[in-house]
C-alpha cells in the first residue's frame, strides 16, 4: 500500500459530483442508485463504527441500519454539505445510539488521557520484553489497540481525517463539535499513538 | 516545547493552519524539536493511513436492497 493512498478519497470533486448525481436519482425514486452509494461506501461506514463496536457482525447489523436509515431520510437530504458529511453524520448517531441501547456502555467512555494512557500500557504490556523485537506487526497491532483504547471522539476524529480526507470543518459538522474542538482531538489522538510507537520501539 | 504549538504543528500536518501560525512555529527558537515532532507526527500518519486492520470489511447490499425493495421509494419533497 502506498503512503497517502487513501487521501482525500472521499473529497475528489468529481466524486462529489458523481454523489450529487446518485443521490438526485434515489430522490426520484431510482434504488439502483441507491445501490451504487452502498457499495462505494459500505467499508467507509463500517471502519468508523468499528471505533465504537468490536464485533463484526453487530458492525455490519449497524451499517445496514445507518444505510436504511439514510435511504428514508434521503428526500431531506438538501446538498447543503457532501453526500458523505451527511452520511457519517448518521453513522456516528447511530453508531453511538447502538452502543447506549444496547451496551449500555456510556460510562465506560474514557475522557481522562492519563486513564486511557494506562489502558493503551496495558493493551501492549503483553509485547513489551526488552529481549524481544518488535516487529512491523507487532508495532501495527499497538496502534491498533491504542486507537481502540482511547476515547472514541480522538479515534473517530483521526480516522475521518487520515481515511477519507475530511477537512477539519467537515469533520466538525460530521462530529458536530467545533472546528476548535475537531483540533484538538487529532492533536491528542496523534499525542497518544506517537507514545505507543516510542514505548514500543524504546523497548527494542 | 509546549502543548499549544504541537497542537499547531499537528494542524500544519493537515494543511489547517493560517500565516500567523505558520510563523509562529517557523520562528520557534528550537528548530530542532520541531523537526522531532514534525516528524513524529508523520510516522503517526503512515501507521495509521497503512494500517490495514484498521480498515473493516462489510457487504451489506444485499441484506439492505432487499428491506428497501420493500419500501415506497422516497420522494423528495
Amino acid at each position: 500500500m502506498n503512503p497517502g493512498q487513501y487521501e482525500d478519497c472521499a473529497r475528489h470533486p468529481s466524486s462529489d459530483q458523481l454523489d450529487q448525481k446518485l443521490v438526485s436519482r434515489v430522490q426520484k425514486g431510482d434504488r439502483s442508485a441507491f445501490d451504487l452509494l452502498i457499495v462505494k461506501y459500505q467499508n467507509k461506514v463500517a471502519s468508523i463504527i468499528s471505533r465504537y463496536i468490536e464485533d463484526i457482525n453487530e458492525i455490519a447489523d449497524v451499517t445496514q441500519e445507518v444505510f436504511i436509515k439514510a435511504y428514508r431520510g434521503i428526500p431531506n437530504f438538501r446538498g447543503d454539505s457532501a453526500f458523505y458529511t451527511w452520511l457519517f453524520r448518521i453513522t456516528l448517531n447511530t453508531a453511538k445510539n447502538y452502543v447506549l441501547k444496547n451496551r449500555k456502555q456510556a460510562g465506560q467512555t474514557l475522557t481522562e488521557d492519563l486513564a486511557t494512557q494506562e489502558l493503551i500500557a496495558d493493551s501492549w504490556r503483553s509485547l513489551d520484553s526488552p529481549e524481544r523485537l518488535i516487529g512491523r506487526a507487532e508495532l501495527a497491532e499497538g496502534i491498533q489497540n491504542a486507537l481502540s483504547v482511547m476515547p472514541e471522539e480522538l479515534s473517530v476524529a483521526l480516522i475521518l481525517r487520515e481515511f477519507e480526507g475530511l477537512s477539519y470543518e467537515e469533520i466538525s459538522k460530521v462530529m458536530d463539535c467545533p472546528v476548535g474542538t475537531v483540533r484538538s482531538r487529532i492533536f491528542r489522538a496523534r499525542e497518544l499513538l506517537d507514545n505507543t510507537i516510542k514505548s514500543l520501539t524504546d523497548s527494542q | 516545547m509546549n502543548e499549544r504549538l504541537k497542537e499547531s504543528l499537528s494542524a500544519l500536518l493537515d494543511g489547517e493552519v493560517n500565516e500567523l501560525e505558520l510563523q509562529r512555529i517557523l520562528s520557534y527558537e528550537n528548530k530542532q524539536e520541531v523537526s522531532e515532532f514534525w516528524q513524529n507526527y508523520h510516522e503517526v500518519r503512515e501507521w495509521v493511513r497503512n494500517n490495514d486492520s484498521l480498515r473493516v470489511r462489510v457487504n451489506v447490499r444485499a441484506q439492505v436492497m432487499r428491506i428497501i425493495s420493500e419500501e415506497i421509494p422516497p420522494h423528495k419533497a
